[in-house]
């Protein structure tokens, strides 16, 4: 704010009046010490003088004199009443001393406006205009000054207006400046940069002009203009305070200025000038701050830290910068959070508790994004207990339930959730909370609870982002109980309507599935065709040409399964898909016992792909594997060694899980199993792959099987099942374990797991489940189960050169069994007729033989 | 300005400084060092010998001789020793071994106060001029250190380092010249410093000091045009080293914007079109 000075000459010259003139009394080292005092400034010793004075000397013709220093000496220790009291005594006791009255009233008023009396200010001011003609001009100046300050601004241009229009220009600085300073305060902002260009660049006010437009240039936001202006600013003043330095507020704002132009080198430079030369400004410590955030702003985190260790160990400095905290926001809103941590941390460390809710929740969440979720919790429940009432609060408590979700804990993620839900309905992520806890429900197997909450999620938020996702959570529900045709039904609605939603092709890859497992393959064929064409060269479609293949494998049209396996191959050569097919293609002779076809296929596709290093390799264990089941071991052993050699002990050789199954398998009908245990070891000290995991808890279980330990084999196999509930060696767990029961004598336990196979798998390789179960029905004597196990062989599977005529003969035995002689005699016909080939025969016509 | 030219001027000045000595030793006789304390006191008399710790001067009513104090000397008004407009003529006449000798007598009796230190600058000069690198260096090292509160320390300062820049020794240049631009009491010397100091930063290739040095010369020391034109172009330049291309470009955009007839203006121009180039491109 501007603020008129008392002009020191003129005090001078009262001074001197006064000193001149009583330099005739007797009191003349009195008066010389006061005009020592009022020089120093120590305006309270020369009140105290004269006092002394004033109330000797009544009737001193140097009275009115004394009575002027005195009042200013009030004027200047703020005491404006007592002030007042002089100035008035000098007005209405000696109106005869001209001069001495006009300062005096001048005083007055600067007192009455120092009081915020604007009315009489101005009545003063105006009292001034037509008394002393030689005092008009200011007078009118201050006048409209004060018509400003009283917020008078149209009186205030009005007079200045008047002024302008009597001599038909401002005719002085003064004048043009304190009118532009009113357009200024008027945020007139283009009027006052217009006036203040008036003053030329030469005179004494420029200094101040300088200063006044960079601010306004500041206040408009125009920081290259500030810069312009402030950087030209000197320390003196001409209209300020005495006690204000121009340069350092001038310095001040053009290091925010550059900071703001994003010009951090040049702020910083500013900044480090003024602190060099206004170590002592009030402004020190709001420019150290200004430093440190061009620091950050500039990422130059260790020459921040440097600064703010060397700042910091000024006194009183840590209790007013909060940079850990500032570096930290900074960095949270940059989404650096491993940043973030580190800042709000130490700050969360140095306030020892005295944190805001926002910073915890601010390091907390930083944890959160950082999947740190131990942490996160950790200081979410912190808030949650210090800060409940804050409005963060119900943010952690869904961040909270989120984690313990994460972890399992469904239970309290939907205690969580569901104060949500009840206390904070209008937050704006309610739609979440409430799909959250149907995802809890269904997590914990409370499959009507979820349905029920993802029902009331599409009546409650039918435009939610989140429609789709629950959609295709409702699906898999549905999926999960088995209800493929009610899963498909949503998964349909995601995939056709929101085609572009995040969940749309988890929705259609899971149609499909449906479609496959309803046995509605040429739909499941359909979508998986979709995907791999509108998805050419993603991920997503090599998996559907992955199920394709499959699907294919499940329809028995092997025709078509080889083809799109070898297209498969030809175009992911060294896939983990690719070798889950090479077994589907190994399973399924090896399970339908076409061993010689098996390895006949196997060598045409060991020529296919010679140059292919690792499939081929890997097609050799499949190979082998078929030479052992067709009890060729000799070539079996042959190609695992040559593989050994070849590899250099297997070191260089990029082996599938399945690979590595077909070589321990083979290594063990060679009573290898040092081998096989020193293979599973190098595999098991590398970072094993899950498919290695699955392969090497069935070989251990395999070699204690071979080994009669059959419990130590059960816990193997068990823990394969357990553990990987998706793996593609369960069949052979069960198998194994089945045969292990078996050996044990624990039919029952046998019986279990070949149901569970037949639950498992609808194909061929559910065949040898159906058998062995069947056989064990016909030993216990039930024989309508037996009978019922080999028409399921029988009716669906009427080709299979292996399992056909075996179910064809143990039914016609339990017909027999049953009393059904001609039933028996009928199945023996049939599969002499369609399975002429088979080795069955000759004891089915025994059999025959017997019934007639 | 042809070499007959010169010695003509030579000449005529080798007359004006003898009639300036003959005028310094008339005054001389009744001429008065006068040394003000700290304290407030004054002391006249004529100096007549000087130590790395104090003076000794010969008090005027030549009755006794009184030793001072360097730390109790506030200033000291003397008039220019004849021996001192000696050397500067035979120093302007080229005759540095000459004008060598005769610093050498100033600094014996001055030490490092008053024409003391400005003779010791001009003898470590001297010496350069002599092709006697190593001695001045030594003489300035030493003048140094040893008077480190000498008023011209910052010229000697920066002499030193103008030595090591020309040896391209930008290391010890750059110490100098970084106390000069950040202690120097004259103002006038700061920019240069700064501006030096950039210069050293840049061609040891540390471009992102040099362009820090650039700016403080733009930005404080905007006035001094010499060297704020020349510091805002290398600062362009430091910013394409930094490769802070953005920066560059905004940078000799602000550049031909502020000094539009500068001689770099062609150049900024040129860089502008390359670096619009390059941002299109990109």
């Amino acid at each position: 704010m501007v603020r008129i000075n008392f002009k020191s000459i003129f005090i001078s010259l009262i001074f001197v009046l006064f000193l001149s003139s009583y330099a005739f009394s007797n009191s003349q080292d009195v008066i010389g010490r006061a005009q020592e005092l009022y020089d120093k400034g120590d305006y309270e010793e020369v009140i105290s003088l004269l006092d002394s004075f004033i109330s000797k000397r009544q009737k001193s013709e140097y009275l009115p004199y004394a009575l002027y220093a005195r009042g200013l000496s009030h004027y200047k220790k703020n005491q404006y009443a007592k002030a007042i009291n002089d100035f008035k005594r000098i007005t209405n006791n000696f109106s005869y001393i001209d001069e001495l009255c006009g300062d005096a009233m001048m005083a007055l008023a600067e007192c009455y406006k120092k009081q915020k009396a604007y009315n009489l200010a101005i009545v003063t001011y105006e009292q001034i205009e037509k008394k002393y003609l030689n005092k008009q001009s200011e007078a009118e100046i201050q006048k409209a000054w004060a018509y400003h300050l009283s917020g008078r601004t149209n009186n205030a241009t009005q007079a200045l207006n008047k002024m302008i229009g009597s001599s038909g220009k401002l005719d002085s600085l003064e004048k043009i400046y304190i009118l532009a300073s009113m357009y200024k305060d008027k945020r007139d902002y283009k009027g006052a940069v217009k006036t203040f260009k008036r003053i030329p660049k030469d005179s004494v006010l420029a200094n101040d002009v300088y200063y006044q437009i960079g601010d306004v240039a500041m206040t408009v936001k125009r920081y290259d203009k500030a810069v312009e202006f402030l950087r030209n600013v000197e320390p003196k003043t001409a209209y300020f305070s005495s006690q204000s330095n121009l340069k350092e507020l001038a310095w001040y704002k053009m290091a925010i200025a550059y900071y703001n132009l994003n010009k951090f080198y040049e702020s910083r430079i500013v900044c480090e000038d003024f602190l060099r030369n206004f170590s002592s400004s009030p402004f020190k410590k709001d420019v150290e701050e200004l430093i440190l955030l061009t620091y950050l702003r500039q990422q130059k985190i260790e020459a921040l830290l440097e600064f703010y260790e060397n700042i910091a160990t000024e006194p009183g400095a840590k209790s007013s910068f909060d940079i850990e905290s500032l570096a930290g926001s900074y960095f949270f809103d940059k989404s650096q959070y491993d940043q973030a941590v580190i800042f709000y941390e130490k700050f969360v460390n140095l306030k020892k508790g005295d944190y805001s809710p926002e910073i915890l929740f601010n390091l907390a969440s930083s944890y959160f994004y950082l999947e740190n979720y131990e942490k996160a919790s950790e200081l979410y429940k912190i808030l949650l207990r210090k800060f409940s009432n804050n409005p963060v609060a119900p943010q952690a408590a869904f961040r909270l339930a989120y984690i313990f979700s994460l972890q399992g804990k469904y239970e309290s993620s939907l205690k969580l959730y569901n104060t949500i839900q009840r206390y904070f309905k209008d937050t704006d992520y309610i739609d979440m909370v409430t799909y959250n806890i149907g995802w809890c429900y269904y997590k914990l197997n409370q499959n009507e609870k979820a349905l029920r909450e993802y029902e009331k999620f599409i009546r409650k938020f039918p435009n939610s982002e989140l429609l789709p996702t629950v959609l295709y959570e409702i699906g898999n529900v549905y999926y999960s109980q088995g209800l493929f045709s009610r899963a498909a039904d949503y998964y349909y609605q995601v995939a056709e309507r929101f085609a572009d939603s995040d969940v749309a092709f988890n929705a259609a890859y899971r149609l499909g599935r449906s479609y496959y497992y309803v046995g509605d393959f040429e739909d499941a064929l359909k979508r998986w065709r979709e995907l791999a064409e509108n998805n050419e060269g993603t991920q997503i479609a090599r998996v559907a040409k992955y199920e394709i293949a499959q699907t294919y494998f499940e329809m028995e049209d092997l025709k078509k399964a080889f083809a799109t396996m070898e297209n498969f191959m030809n175009n992911y050569p060294d896939d983990e898909l690719t070798f889950v097919l090479l077994q589907r293609a190994q399973d399924y002779f090896a399970f339908s016992e076409q061993y010689d076809t098996g390895i006949e296929y196997f060598k045409k596709l060991s020529k296919m792909y010679k140059n292919q290093e690792a499939l081929n390799q890997n097609i050799a264990t499949s190979l082998g594997r078929l030479y052992l089941l067709a009890n060729d071991e000799s070539k079996a052993i042959k190609i695992v060694n040559d593989l050994k050699s070849e590899t250099r002990g297997f070191e260089t050789f990029n082996m599938s899980a399945s690979s590595l199954y077909n070589i321990a398998s083979i290594m063990l009908a060679n009573n290898d199993s040092g081998g096989v245990s020193s293979l599973l070891e190098k595999k098991e000290g590398q970072v094993v792959s899950k498919k290695l995991q699955e392969v090497y808890l069935l070989v251990k279980g395999e070699i204690f099987l071979s080994a009669e330990d059959y419990q130590k084999a059960e816990e193997y196999f068990k823990q394969l099942l357990n553990d990987y509930p998706d793996s593609s060696y369960l069949l052979y767990a069960y198998f194994n374990m089945a045969k292990g029961y078996a050996d044990c004598d624990d039919t029952n336990k046998a019986v279990e797991v070949y149901k569970s196979i037949i639950s498992s798998y609808r194909d061929e390789r559910a065949l040898q489940a159906y058998y062995k179960l069947a056989e064990i029905c016909y030993s216990q004597a039930n024989y309508n189960d037996a009978l019922s196990c080999c028409q399921h062989i029988i009716v669906f599977f009427p080709q299979s050169m292996s399992w056909a005529p075996k179910a064809y003969y143990l039914a016609a035995r339990s017909q027999d069994k049953l009393g059904n002689k001609e039933k028996a005699a009928n199945l023996i016909k049939r599969m002499i007729e369609t399975c002429p080939q088979s080795k069955e025969i000759p004891r089915a016509r025994q059999l025959l033989g017997k019934l007639k | 300005m042809t070499n007959g030219k010169i010695k003509r001027i030579k000449f005529m000045l080798s007359l004006l400084f003898i009639f300036l000595i003959f005028q310094a030793s008339a005054d001389n006789a009744f001429s008065r060092d006068e040394i003000i304390l700290k304290n407030g006191s004054k002391i006249s008399g004529r100096i007549i010998a000087a130590d790395t710790r104090q003076l000794m001067l010969e008090l005027s009513n030549k009755k006794a001789i009184y030793t001072v104090s360097y730390k109790d000397i506030l200033r000291i008004k003397s008039p220019k020793p004849e021996v001192m407009l000696l050397a500067d003529n035979h120093f302007f006449l080229e005759d540095y071994e000459t004008a060598y000798r005769e610093y050498l007598e100033v600094m014996a009796k001055f030490g490092p106060l008053s024409w003391g230190a400005k003779a010791n600058l001009k003898a470590a000069e001297c010496l350069m001029k002599l092709g006697e690198k190593d001695r001045a260096l030594k003489m300035y090292e030493s003048f140094i250190n040893k008077y480190p509160q000498a008023a011209n320390i910052d010229f000697f300062k920066k002499d030193l380092g103008d030595i090591f820049f020309r040896d391209k020794d930008w290391q010890e240049a750059a110490k100098l010249y970084n106390q000069v631009a950040l202690s120097a009491s004259d103002n006038n010397l700061k920019p240069e410093a700064f501006y030096k100091l950039a210069e050293a930063n840049f061609n040891e290739g540390k471009y992102e000091k040099a362009l820090v040095n650039y700016l403080q010369v733009v930005v404080l020391y905007f006035k001094d045009v010499k060297f704020a034109e020349a510091a805002k172009f290398k600062s362009a330049l430091c910013y394409e080293k930094v490769e802070d291309n953005k920066r560059a470009l905004e940078s000799y955009r602000e550049f031909v914007a502020e000094w539009p007839k500068s001689e770099s203006k062609k150049g900024a121009e040129d860089k502008i079109n390359e670096l619009s180039k390059k941002e299109n491109a990109t």
